[in-house]
């Protein structure tokens, strides 16, 4: 492993070579790609950098920056392990690509495909549900709102996403 | 426009004037014109035919009560509108008075039943969900009372109406009425969501609405409080001849003058059994028409009614019903004359109103009751469905109220409940004009013992045409009664049941169509194997095989597959697996879970160590098998099949949460976290070996069903020695976005060996050659582990396992359930067909029933001894080795003998390489 830089360069994004972007005055699309991303089950909020998602009952999404070291799990899994002992921690950096939606028609654009009253979903909150069927966590930041989803289902909801934003853009 | 008034209508604009075309020829119209409207003002009274007896037919209503005038839309005109790409816009069977025009649209006249356009519909549908605290249907003033009213800081009101323009009746009356004023006034104050044509079609409980915008986008609303001011429909009375163009509702006649300035008719009859129709006749007066006469079932009228139509000269007959009427001998049978109990008029406008129906059918949808009003002449809401009490309400005409709208066709005098006239003949009287179905068919039903109206409307067809019964539905449950001498109310309305109004098929698609239709779910691997044909698996696309630049044609498969198969047993292969379910399990207890949702034992496998287990439903039943790999003390990585991986994460949280929660368990799904090239063949160590040289890859240091943690071409990986196929194999696990780089690697690195990539046929084939059976394909639910000849896989010692109760039942036991067995042709060369049945050999076929004794599960047309084999399940199968049978498709028996299961290598000898 003596080339790193190399080894990190060698990672594809579900989206990367896809065109997918979307940029207009009032509704934005892209892909935030390698997102270091842990699973953690804690009855309390974890200790953890980063954005924190709750995600059902002693159930949270850590969203940091990437990594900058190859390696099997991302170095963040052994940081929140460490912050919170005796918590189950999982390393689904790869599990879920990250899609930033930004703009007035944000929320409303989702409302095409997602069931879940997303007007109401505060800043700092997130929900899981199907988003014109791909399974996904929304989460609200005070700008924007941030789609994880699995690299599977990636490449149908960019699709879906650039069609449902035609009328916005 | 010949019928045109010189001034008025609220909803035209005279500023724009607009050209459509019916069966080829131009009508000139206005912006705001319906279809009805612009032909009523073309004097062009012909619109539809009956669907059976062919007689010609106008327009009847204003609006969804519409029974006549359906029409088939060529071209809607709405090109462009809302991202479409334009063109086409056929539509069978809308009612023209509810159909805007446009420049460009398009209709033809048809006889009660149209077609469905075969052109691709181009149109842009989609659909949008709106939570909101109060939805208000119907945006009449009742509903915009209430949506103002509703107006709070953090309450989001939505205001539904399917007219073009807010206000109701009240939009059409004069500013400075006092209901204009109001109406301008409550518009002041609106601040809410607001969407015009939008018709709310199903009420479907739960504060759950379903409403249609303009055709073209279909709104899911969530609602904590619905308010229903949906408003009421006019009621017709029928007679002998009721059915001829120029014979119309009375306040839909007025309606056309008030909305669109166009006088139905020159020279009128009216017939009402309510006030409504007097005030609408007097508006018609106003506008030009001449009448006639004024008939009403009613014994007396009230004064300033009375007096009016004095001054105007015009005779009133009270107690007088329309017997009959005569049409015109030209090819629209146009209305000449109008016969009476009081006397015969010629007239070319009959207007008839025989009450008012308060639009209840959101009410009812999700089970609210009502009742037979006497005071409303009318159904109104009763008992709301339970799970709509407290949070629904109705208002305005919809609840039956009279006066919702200020001095506007004020009821001064009782409504009768009046629905046909005493005499004339049963044939000619029309109960739902667009089945043309009539009084005689109602007495049809009646003689033939039928007294419940849901029977009755299944027999005579009432109220199953275009307007499902909105405009005669209620007239023809008062007539059931009449002939069943019951009162109304205990006859009662058929169920109302959503779409309100039809939906079409596109809307309902909306997005959902070619590519989106269905997610297609992608490996991060795809792109390096997108070019070989595709294998469906469940949402996944997977490389069905991988046919060279010589491998053509229909053999191209059949030539592919068995070069690929050779490259893995006889060198190395390499395959994409990594679709395959991965659940990530920890905690103290996973071991404890995993003795319990496996057959066999799991708690006692070695960290480093990986063990093959099967799953059984309760029923004893295999539903999924897999690996599963110790990581540590308390990690384990579970694989399922790549089609059940949700059900049995599923399945796993379930038996967790609801049986088992004091186990020390978390179950993650990790499907996508990871890509998974394997790698197999006698020759897979060496390419192991290079791509890992830090990796002891020998037989002794890395033994069958381990696991390592190694850096493979310079990505952090964990190797696996499972095997599917019966060879040395190596299955190479990294973070999901290095797949498409591994992939990259290892074709390099094992191109000295000839390394071939195979899909997912040539798999199929290695396993079915070790005897390995694919939940879903080798079994359907009703096949035990033992069944599989898997009983080494179910422990004996385990206290409890799911399914093991169901394992001891005697049917469980039985010897000559099916097992799964290997089957060969006789002539060792022709195809088996999967899916065949398996009978005697000989048995007579076309002597039905034929005894069948199992089917074939798999078959592929080449196995490694160059033969054609199969796997099937077979009653008793394991007792019978040897035996011949005929495995029939399609009639054509095929005789086979039955093997064992596996026909390669049964020793188990190559996994070690």
């Amino acid at each position: 492993m003596a080339d790193v830089t190399g080894v990190l360069d060698l990672r594809r994004s579900p989206l990367a070579d896809t065109a997918f972007g979307v940029t207009s005055p009032g509704l934005s699309l892209d892909e935030l790609p390698f997102r270091s991303l842990v699973e953690v089950r804690s009855p309390e909020p974890p200790t953890a950098p980063g954005l924190v998602w709750r995600l059902g009952p002693a159930w949270w999404l850590v969203d940091d920056s990437p990594t900058t070291e190859p390696a099997l799990e991302v170095p963040l899994a052994d940081e929140v392990r460490a912050a919170n002992p005796g918590c189950p921690v999982v390393d689904v950096s790869a599990q879920r690509t990250t899609i930033v939606v930004t703009g007035e028609h944000a929320t409303r654009l989702l409302a095409h495909g997602c069931a879940i009253d997303l007007t109401v979903l505060p800043v700092g909150e997130a929900v899981q549900g199907d988003l014109a069927g791909a399974q996904v966590v929304i989460g609200r930041t005070a700008d924007e709102l941030r789609i994880y989803v699995r690299p599977a289902f990636a490449r149908h909801l960019a699709a879906w996403l650039t069609d449902a934003a035609l009328p916005y853009t | 426009m010949a019928r045109r008034l010189p001034t008025g209508g609220s909803r035209i604009d005279r500023s724009r004037p607009v050209t459509i075309t019916v069966d080829g020829e131009t009508v000139e119209a206005y912006a705001g014109d319906t279809l009805a409207s612009a032909l009523l003002a073309a004097d062009r009274l012909l619109v539809s035919r009956g669907i059976y007896s062919g007689r010609p037919r106008g327009v009847i209503g204003v609006g969804v009560e519409e029974s006549n005038a359906y029409v088939q839309v060529l071209d809607d005109g709405h090109v462009d509108r809302g991202g479409d790409q334009g063109g086409g816009g056929g539509e069978p069977m809308v009612a023209a008075t509810t159909l805007e025009v446009a420049d460009g649209l398009a209709v033809e006249r048809i006889a009660g039943r149209g077609w469905l356009s075969t052109d691709v519909d181009h149109r842009r549908y989609d659909t949008l969900t709106t939570h909101c605290e109060v939805a208000v249907v119907g945006g009449g003033l009742a509903g915009l009372r209430a949506a103002v009213a509703a107006q709070a800081p953090g309450v989001r009101v939505l205001l539904l109406d399917d007219g073009p323009v807010l206000g109701g009746a009240a939009a059409d009356l004069p500013a400075g009425s006092p209901a204009g004023l109001e109406l301008e006034a409550l518009l002041g104050e609106l601040t809410c969501e607001v969407l015009v044509r939008t018709t709310v079609t199903g009420s479907h409980g739960h504060g759950r609405l379903v409403a249609v915008e303009r055709g073209r986008r279909l709104h899911h609303v969530q609602a904590a409080r619905i308010v229903l001011a949906t408003g009421a429909q006019e009621r017709p009375m029928v007679f002998e001849d009721d059915d001829r163009p120029g014979i119309m509702l009375a306040c839909a006649a007025a309606d056309y003058v008030s909305r669109y300035g166009v006088l139905p008719g020159e020279r009128a009859v009216v017939w009402t059994a309510h006030d409504a129709g007097i005030h609408a006749a007097l508006e018609l007066a106003a506008a030009g028409t001449e009448l006639a006469a004024v008939l009403d079932v009613r014994g007396s009228m009230a004064p300033e009614l009375a007096g009016a139509l004095d001054a105007l000269g015009v005779p009133v007959h009270l107690g007088a019903e329309v017997t009959g009427t005569d049409g015109s001998d030209d090819e629209t049978g146009r209305l000449v004359r109008v016969h009476t109990s009081a006397g015969s008029w010629d007239a070319d406008l009959l207007a008839v109103s025989g009450g008012s129906n308060p639009a209840v059918q959101l009410f009812s949808h999700p089970g609210g009751r009502t009742r037979w009003s006497d005071e409303v002449a009318g159904f109104v809401p009763d008992t709301p469905a339970p799970g709509q009490a407290g949070r629904e309400s109705v208002v305005g005409a919809a609840a039956g109220e009279t006066a919702t709208i200020p001095g506007w066709r004020e009821q001064l005098t009782p409504p009768a409940a009046w629905f046909r006239s005493s005499v004339g003949d049963p044939e000619r009287v029309f109960v739902d004009p667009h089945r043309d179905a009539t009084l005689h068919d109602l007495r049809r039903a009646h003689a033939a013992g039928l007294s419940s109206v849901e029977h009755v409307k299944r027999f005579t067809t009432v109220g199953t045409g275009a307007d499902q019964g909105r405009g005669f539905g209620v007239l023809t449950v008062g007539i059931l009664a009449q002939e069943l001498g019951r009162p109304v109310g205990e006859v009662g309305t058929t169920t109302y049941r959503p779409p309100y109004l039809p939906l079409s098929f596109g809307l309902l698609a909306g997005r959902n169509r070619g590519v989106l239709s269905d997610p297609v779910r992608v490996s991060q691997v795809h792109d390096r194997v997108a070019h070989a044909p595709m294998e469906n698996v469940g949402q996944w696309k997977r490389p069905w095989f991988f046919p060279t630049a010589d491998e053509t044609g229909p053999g191209a498969m059949d030539a592919a597959v068995a070069r690929e198969v050779a490259a893995v047993r006889t060198g190395v292969g390499m395959m994409d697996a990594s679709t395959l379910g991965k659940i990530l399990l920890q905690g103290a207890d996973v071991g404890v879970l995993l003795d319990r949702v496996y057959t066999n034992l799991f708690s006692t496998l070695k960290v480093g160590k990986v063990r093959y287990g099967v799953m059984c439903g309760p029923d004893g039943m295999v539903i999924d098998d897999g690996t599963t790999a110790r990581l540590s003390e308390t990690a384990w990585l579970m694989s399922t099949t790549t089609g059940n991986a949700a059900s049995v994460y599923d399945a796993l949280e379930e038996w967790h949460q609801t049986e088992w929660p004091e186990l020390d368990v978390t179950i993650t799904s990790v499907t996508d976290q990871w890509s998974v090239v394997a790698v197999a063949g006698p020759s897979s160590r060496f390419v192991i070996s290079a791509l890992a040289p830090d990796l002891d890859v020998s037989a002794e240091a890395f033994a069958f069903m381990e696991w390592r943690e190694a850096v493979v071409a310079g990505i952090p990986a964990r190797v696996m020695r499972v095997s599917f196929s019966g060879e040395l194999a190596f299955e190479v696990n990294v973070p999901s976005w290095w797949g498409a780089a591994l992939w990259d690697a290892v074709a390099e690195a094992g191109e000295p060996w000839g390394i071939t990539p195979y899909g997912t046929e040539t798999m199929h084939v290695l396993r079915a050659e070790k005897g390995f059976p694919i939940v879903g394909q080798d079994t359907d639910g009703t096949v035990t582990p033992h069944d599989l000849g898997m009983s080494w896989a179910v422990s004996r010692k385990k206290p409890d396992f799911i399914g093991k109760r169901s394992l001891a039942r005697d049917d469980a036991q039985r010897p000559d359930r099916r097992h799964l067995v290997g089957l060969v042709p006789v002539d060792g060369r022709t195809r088996i067909v999967e899916g065949a049945q398996l009978v005697a050999h000989g048995a007579d076929l076309t002597a039905f029933p034929v005894a069948m004794a199992g089917h074939v599960t798999s078959a592929y047309p080449v196995g490694h001894d160059g033969q054609p084999f199969a796997l099937a399940l077979l009653d008793g199968g394991r007792d019978r080795l040897g035996e011949v049978l005929d495995a029939v498709d399609d009639l054509v028996p095929l005789a086979v003998r039955v093997t064992g299961p596996v026909s390669y290598d049964p020793e188990g000898a190559r996994r070690d390489g």
